[in-house]
């Protein structure tokens, strides 16, 4: 049976989208490695294995359980896939979605289909995307709603629409408002009577109201970093520098080409996406738009050279598939590593607070049910080396175990040997090492404080 | 008289090979940052790859490098040996500027006499002349090569040039990451065009999608890793931000303008001048493009300051000969047309007062500099009489020497990328060369397992034996010549 054209390049689109995706997992397995990948999803993980005990306080934070849609969604899979496949087929069914609604977003607003095709394609290739949909985190729900309800929106259910857009709030008050913005900024004009533009006025005039408070808190959510934006230069979740460097070029090339507000409104996003990480999806959005509708131009215009022109293309494809390729890497070798996992399972359950870098904390509490400290005080505890100082602030803290790795003494926590604490723990007989262990990828110990030695003289 | 133009051409040329060649000869060691070039070249004859994973430098460490230059000097080396390669075929490279920058002017000017002019103050300006000089350093092919590449931009438009163009650019991304210099100047020369008011031509559009794609990719492949580790500091290499805040302070004014050449800068700002606000033309505005980037790059310390000087001093020499070209005109004339070849040799005669003897100079004493035959010598001592595995303690700057010369791990050198705790090692290496208190040395020996202390002439040219190396029994002398090695034989428990 032959498939039509549209529905070709819909399977090449989901296939290609799901090779991305699985990619991680695949270098990942091959090391033998089969823990879910980041902190976030063990957070995640840790939140509905709460969900599905009924709690509503987390017992290791005392902190309330915050509500979140993608918790609860991923407590009503948990009971019928496990928690690895938890983090793997949650995510790949929402990127999956997102891959098809993307896509139909983009016939919707009537742009030909190469260039539809060449947008769908930069976006399942830039590396926001992967991290969204290849690992549990707070967002990936959060996009795959958006898309929904514009999808909705295009095909005049304007109820069903706004429902999702409401969801979207719900779920992340900033994203919300970005989206309801971009219902209002674009789509509201459509319909250009004033009663209609009124009434869609009101409802995102009232929710800017409610999430003004939120936004002025969400700003400071990131500082300002290119480290924290790109992910070429250290982030997790950020966008790859070429996919960047063609949607840049993308806008300065087709400013004349694009209406004004929608060049606005991508610069604004972009520049946004470097202080608040609910941006970054969106921005995704519009950079893999600018960026396929440059190279769908160039692919059509008549180089001067055109030996240039395929030299050029074929950088690009090397560039943004090395890219690809080089972040999907760096997601598979993301902590905990099997000796991590092996060395926290260490911690001795009589063991009551746990202080470590909080890199590791959601893998401890994960995999061990056990406290971390998450005060103030922690960085005074980490650099005291007066023992006197030091048992004060463990007995007002209720610290009594420490979880050092080498990368805590390499510059994490400590940038010299012997500093603080780490002169303290071998040192002194009230501290002792409770387990060892130096793979070839680090090391790891576990200090216990036990306040009641007493000296033998 | 074609053939005339060509042999004197061809002369300068050899005067300049001859001239650097014998000044490289003054000394028989080479410049200490090409020792490191030489263990690449060692390594790729050995292993047919270069030296990435490092045991020594920094006790153990990883480069990240295009390995092109290496390559082509190792094949050099295989024929005619480390020694006359370091010192005689990089001069060669060098001397190549002269032919080039003859090329880009004549092409600018179309007059012989002016580009002969300015090949002869290419290959003798201090600035090139002098920093490379007795040095097997990158700069004295890339450079050229930057050159070459854009004088086949000039020629675009001609048959097979961009082929041409292609091959060169591929070269220079894989030796050098100049290569982005190279794309920000097309940006600006696009920006002044627009300026201008010059048509923007299709292929310029091209050319920089061209090149910023292609040292983005081959950055990617090469310093991927260094991307994840420094971020945005990558630019920066990692330099300890001590070195970073003296950048500008090792060089007064008055001193870059000499290494610069004062008739370049004279002429070359008057050119300048002529282009901008005179005589608009869309090629000359390619050079000053190229002379804001670097500009900028220099004000944001992005490139070290004697890289940036060369450069200048080269793209000033360009621009002087448009300004020799417009007085030639402008003499012409006029009913002084005779004053043409006098002012001409007037100018040779001051340039060659002024910057040649100031580039003689200074390349004697940048010479002169290189380590003592003495200093090789006592690490080779070292490399024979001490264990593998142990580690030196030298200045930073002998850092690739020691690696070399002994075979041993050193605590660093000056290649800082990808170091972990650069800022630190340099401050702890500053701090123990400057200790009185034995604890404190011996606190961080005993940090980084330092078995060797090796002083050489350059060290007790500036300072004295440390205090702390008065212990006997914790530093035991084993080399006492000119140079000095002190064994460590204390640790603090």
């Amino acid at each position: 049976m032959r498939l039509p054209r549209e529905r070709k390049v819909q399977v090449f689109l989901l296939a290609l989208g799901l090779f991305i995706l699985l990619f991680p997992y695949l270098l990942r397995w091959l090391s033998a490695n089969f823990y879910p990948i980041g902190q976030l999803a063990h957070d995640l993980l840790w939140d509905v294995s709460l969900v599905r005990r009924s709690f509503l306080v987390d017992p290791l934070l005392d902190t309330s359980l915050p509500f979140s849609m993608t918790t609860y969604l991923l407590t009503g899979f948990s009971f019928i896939l496990p928690p690895l496949l938890l983090s793997v087929a949650v995510p790949l069914m929402c990127g999956v979605a997102a891959i098809f609604l993307f896509y139909r977003i983009l016939l919707y607003i009537r742009l030909p289909r190469n260039e539809a095709v060449l947008i769908s394609l930069f976006f399942l290739t830039s590396s926001g995307f992967l991290f969204l949909f290849s690992s549990l985190n707070y967002h990936f729900l959060v996009l795959v709603l958006s898309f929904v309800s514009i999808v909705l929106y295009f095909r005049s259910r304007y109820f069903w629409s706004s429902l999702f857009v409401g969801l979207v709030i719900l779920e992340d008050p900033f994203a919300g408002f970005l989206l309801l913005s971009f219902f209002v900024f674009f789509l509201a004009q459509r319909h250009n009577t004033p009663k209609r533009i009124l009434y869609r006025s009101l409802i995102p005039l009232v929710v800017i109201f409610f999430t003004l408070k939120l936004v002025v808190i969400d700003w400071s959510r990131t500082v300002f970093s290119a480290s924290l934006a790109l992910s070429d230069f250290g982030a997790v979740y950020g966008f790859d520098i070429p996919l960047l460097l063609l949607g840049l070029i993308g806008i300065v090339a087709l400013w004349k080409k694009t209406q004004l507000k929608i060049t606005i409104a991508g610069i604004a996003i972009i520049a946004l996406a470097f202080v608040n990480e609910s941006a970054v999806m969106y921005s995704l959005v519009f950079i893999s738009y600018y960026a396929g509708r440059i190279t769908a131009l160039l692919l059509k215009r008549k180089w001067v050279m055109p030996v240039m022109k395929t030299m050029t293309l074929l950088l690009i494809g090397c560039t943004v598939l090395f890219s690809i390729l080089a972040h999907a890497d760096r997601l598979s070798a993301l902590p905990p590593s099997k000796d991590l996992v092996k060395a926290i399972r260490k911690i001795p359950p009589e063991s009551v607070m746990v202080l470590s870098s909080v890199e590791y904390y959601p893998f401890i509490r994960y995999y061990t049910q056990k406290r971390t400290y998450q005060g103030a005080l922690s960085e005074e505890i980490f650099m005291s080396r007066d023992l006197k100082t030091t048992e004060d602030l463990l007995q007002t803290t209720g610290i009594d175990t420490f979880f050092i790795t080498n990368d805590m003494q390499e510059g994490l926590v400590w940038r010299r040997s012997g500093e603080g604490l780490m002169f303290l723990l071998p040192h002194s007989q009230k501290f002792v090492l409770k387990y060892s262990y130096a793979p070839r990828d680090g090391s790891y110990q576990i200090w216990v404080y036990r306040p009641s030695f007493e000296k033998v003289s | 008289m074609k053939q005339g133009y060509l042999y004197a051409l061809v002369g300068i040329f050899l005067l300049v090979v001859v001239l650097r060649s014998i000044l490289s000869y003054q000394s028989e060691t080479l410049d200490y940052s090409s020792y490191f070039a030489l263990r690449q070249i060692e390594h790729i004859q050995e292993e047919f790859l270069p030296l990435y994973d490092d045991p020594l430098s920094y006790q153990g460490r990883v480069f990240l490098f295009p390995p092109f230059f290496y390559y082509l000097m190792s094949a050099f080396a295989w024929a005619f040996g480390a020694i006359i390669t370091a010192k005689v075929i990089t001069s060669v490279f060098a001397a190549s500027i002269v032919i080039i920058i003859y090329a880009i002017v004549l092409s600018l000017t179309e007059k012989k006499g002016v580009s002969l002019l300015c090949a002869l103050f290419a290959g003798l300006t201090p600035a090139f002349f002098s920093l490379t000089l007795n040095d097997l350093s990158v700069f004295t092919f890339v450079i050229p090569l930057f050159f070459l590449s854009i004088y086949l931009l000039l020629n675009i438009r001609k048959e097979f040039v961009v082929y041409y163009l292609f091959v060169s650019l591929l070269i220079l991304v894989m030796s050098h990451p100049i290569i982005f210099v190279f794309v920000i100047g097309q940006l600006i020369f696009i920006l002044l065009l627009k300026l201008e008011s010059f048509k923007i031509e299709r292929l310029d559009y091209e050319l920089v999608l061209f090149m910023t794609f292609l040292a983005t990719w081959i950055s990617f492949l090469i310093y991927k890793k260094a991307f994840y580790v420094h971020g945005l500091g990558i630019v920066w290499q990692n330099l300890p931000a001590v070195i970073l805040a003296e950048y500008f302070k090792s060089f007064s004014y008055l001193e870059a303008i000499s290494y610069v050449g004062f008739i370049p800068l004279l002429f070359g700002v008057i050119g300048a001048y002529h282009i901008i606000f005179r005589q608009k033309r869309r090629h000359p505005l390619l050079v000053i493009a190229y002379c804001i980037s670097f500009f900028l790059l220099l004000f944001f310390k992005i490139i070290p300051l004697e890289v940036g000087l060369m450069f200048l001093s080269l793209f000033l020499i360009i621009l002087s000969g448009h300004a020799f070209s417009e007085m030639a005109n402008y003499f012409q004339k006029t009913k002084f047309a005779w004053l043409n070849i006098p002012v001409f040799v007037l100018i040779i005669c001051f340039f060659l007062v002024t910057s040649f003897m100031q580039g003689i100079t200074t390349g004697f004493s940048h010479v002169k500099d290189s380590p003592s035959t003495g200093d090789i010598a006592a690490l080779a001592w070292l490399k024979e009489n001490a264990l593998e595995n142990k580690t030196v303690l030298a200045l930073l700057e002998e850092g690739f020497l020691v690696e070399y010369a002994s075979g041993l791990r050193t605590v660093g050198d000056e290649n800082y990328l990808l170091v972990p705790d650069a800022d630190v090692r340099y401050d702890d290496i500053n701090q123990l060369f400057a200790s009185r208190l034995e604890t404190g040395a011996l606190h961080i020996l005993g940090k980084y397992g330092v078995d060797y202390i090796f002083l050489s002439e350059r060290y007790f040219a500036r300072w004295p034996v440390p205090v702390f190396l008065e212990n006997e029994e914790c530093f035991r002398l084993v080399h006492d010549k000119e140079q000095k090695i002190y064994e460590v034989r204390c640790r603090l428990s």
